[in-house]
């Protein structure tokens, strides 16, 4: 309810609100330049993150998410990775061209990253780890920094946390080291946090735990959360708008109610369809057929009609434009005004 | 075994209170202790040291040696240097002279166990000073440009391959010709010859480290480049590098030996087991012992710190 209601807020003050985003993506162009040729991993992508907000960006692996989250903070491998366009604004500032250093000090300070499982060193303790965003920004001494890093802990909600200081990463459980990791993120308190597949390898009530302390961290520092994630489950329960990509391209945007209730896009819907739903065991799964393109060579039309049963002839000849829809939804398909008007069952028996 | 498991589940279970974690560590006491991950280099070396009886003998024997020279140069230095011209050639394990002759003498009446003795520091010192000064340099070069990459990381390892396929001892001969012979610029030559090593490993290490999760995750922390790899790539590739510069410096002690054999060596009055050697091989007809127990200390300390670079190699690997 409280969502429906911030995000009517959000409607009427569209225009007041875009110049307030915290992060602002415009037409972000990677390439990278293999031996092979140039692959377009990200072609056109643009989105808005504002305060307190929950943005997820979903897709299937190799759609370009994270990729994606890697340039907006700037460590890409360059080379073969190369951002060849676009703006990247953090509180109206272009971080595309600031200089390597003015970026790394806006690194861990303003924006922050979550990465998967495996973002600890193995050969330092967890204490060292966490306490690094102070050392390289605030230039703390090891005492006062550990001292932090004890609070980190505390806060994160890792019991006993002054004595777990010394203790290396693998004494740790999965979920315990995904809160390290939140620790360390959270650690100068950035503006917006970049959660990539925050809870991939951990099991359910695990993933709810981290969630949740994530929201929680969130109430507290409005920060904004770019969530990336291929868990329609998790995006459905904790974020507020979301974007779909497909072949490093915008499918799909709008809040998560609008797109559960009545997805404008057949790939969406595709998605949507794959969620195994402990309810209804008798029904079967709804895969998507077919495997994403070739990005090196992409075909003249919509990148997904290969694999759409929606397509029609217009589909292979003419890539679809990103339509805006009003409110902050848009679409890029060129069937989506018929698909808002065809209903769950109708759109089943058609598929 | 289940009780440590059972307890490992509850630490997972993020129930988590400090008193699963005690009695996980009550549970490791108790049985014996398993190897870990995250456990130092060398106590896992000692780990597996506790199997191994040559590995034992090996590290006995280069326990004595250090301690022999350590306290050897300074209680034999004076007789090392003592000539005595009515003890020349006295055999070894001669006992009537005193215990300094248990060795025998040389052409000069020099005590042989102190010359040994203090042979082993010159040899010992230019052989861990050679390996130490490659290894650093070596490592830190191949860590930058495998973190580096493009041209600079290609240019690097054509360099290096040039340097591994130029004979060392011809280049030992350029530089000792023009630098002049003397502990520096031997210790110089060894090191130069066996940097390339070095840069090989670490950054074939580094190329495997640099994309793992941790590195971008540190980026995104804002750390810049020196900083990632002085405190997060060097850390975790030092073990195999240890146990690259062990096996080396068997390498590095009969490459000296053989310089010094040849005469490049340092000068009079330092001398190695190398140059012992070439003394020795002027008497070998009557005196053969001035030749054969500095070859005997060669010998076993290249087996004995090649076993225990196998070990360490072990060690390393078994992260």
């Amino acid at each position: 309810m409280s969502k429906a209601v911030t995000s009517l807020i959000t409607q009427d003050d569209d225009a007041l609100q875009v110049s307030a985003a915290l992060l602002e993506v415009r037409d972000l162009l990677v390439e990278f330049h293999l031996r092979r040729g140039v692959v377009t991993a990200v072609s056109g992508l643009s989105y808005q993150l504002h305060r307190g907000e929950t943005l997820a960006i979903v897709g299937e692996s190799g759609s370009g998410k994270t990729v994606a989250a890697q340039a907006v903070l700037g460590i890409l491998t360059t080379p073969p990775a190369r951002v060849a366009g676009g703006e990247v604004l953090l509180n109206g500032q272009d971080l595309l061209l600031m200089s390597e250093s003015e970026r790394r000090r806006i690194r861990g300070e303003d924006i922050a990253l979550i990465a998967q499982n495996a973002s600890l060193n193995p050969v330092f303790s967890v204490g060292w780890q966490i306490a690094e965003p102070f050392r390289i920004h605030r230039g703390m001494s090891h005492r006062d920094s550990l001292i932090k890093a004890a609070e980190l802990l505390d806060r994160v909600g890792i019991p006993a946390a002054r004595s777990r200081l010394k203790d290396y990463p693998h004494e740790f459980s999965g979920g315990m080291r995904q809160r390290v990791s939140i620790a360390m993120a959270m650690a100068l308190e950035p503006d917006v946090l970049i959660a990539d597949e925050p809870t991939t390898a951990l099991d359910v009530t695990i993933q709810a735990q981290i969630m949740a302390l994530l929201q929680e961290m969130q109430g507290e520092t409005g920060m904004g959360i770019v969530l990336i994630t291929h868990d329609l489950g998790l995006v459905s329960e904790w974020a507020d708008r979301l974007l779909v990509m497909y072949a490093g391209r915008e499918c799909e945007t709008g809040t998560v109610e609008e797109i559960f209730a009545q997805s404008a896009h057949p790939y969406t819907r595709g998605l949507i369809g794959s969620i195994p739903q402990a309810r209804h065991k008798a029904g079967r799964l709804a895969p998507i057929p077919g495997s994403p393109p070739d990005l090196m060579q992409p075909a003249p039309g919509c990148s997904f009609a290969p694999r759409c049963a929606w397509a029609i002839d217009r589909c292979t000849a003419e890539r679809p434009e990103l339509k805006s829809l009003g409110s902050g939804r848009a679409s890029s398909c060129h069937r989506t005004e018929k698909l808002l008007h065809v209903g769950e069952g109708e759109y089943q028996r058609h598929a | 075994m289940t009780l440590l498991n059972n307890d490992q589940e509850n630490v997972e279970n993020d129930s988590a209170e400090e008193a699963p974690r005690l009695s996980l560590r009550a549970a490791a006491r108790s049985g014996p202790e398993p190897l870990r991950a995250a456990d130092g280099l060398w106590r896992k070396v000692g780990h597996l040291l506790r199997r191994d009886v040559l590995g034992i003998a090996a590290t006995t024997y280069l326990v004595l040696l250090l301690l022999t020279t350590v306290v050897g140069s300074f209680v034999l230095a004076d007789s090392a240097r003592n000539t005595n011209l009515h003890l020349r050639f006295v055999p070894p394990l001669s006992t009537q002279y005193g215990w300094e002759y248990v060795l025998g003498s040389d052409a000069l009446g020099r005590s042989f166990l102190a010359q040994l003795t203090v042979a082993a520091r010159t040899t010992l010192l230019i052989s861990i000073g050679a390996v130490i000064a490659a290894a650093v340099v070596g490592a830190l070069i191949g860590t930058v440009v495998g973190y580096a990459r493009g041209r600079l990381d290609k240019v690097a390892m054509r360099i290096a391959d040039v340097m591994l396929a130029f004979p060392s001892l011809l280049l030992a001969l350029i530089v000792l010709y023009t630098l002049g012979a003397g502990l520096g610029s031997l210790i110089l030559v060894l090191a130069l010859a066996r940097i390339a090593m070095y840069t090989r490993v670490a950054r074939a290490e580094t190329l495997a480290v640099r994309e793992r999760v941790f590195i971008r995750a540190s980026r995104a922390f804002g750390a810049g480049s020196l900083r990632i790899v002085c405190t997060q790539i060097l850390p975790v590739i030092a073990n195999p590098l240890v146990a690259l510069a062990t096996l080396e410096f068997a390498l590095v002690m009969l490459a000296e030996s053989a310089l010094s054999f040849l005469g490049l060596g340092v000068h009079e009055p330092d001398v190695t087991w190398g140059g012992l050697i070439a003394e020795g091989r002027n008497y070998l007809q009557h005196a053969w012992w001035i030749a054969l127990l500095p070859g005997l200390a060669i010998t076993l300390t290249a087996i004995a710190t090649n076993v225990l670079a196998e070990l360490v190699r072990k060690a390393a690997e078994s992260e």
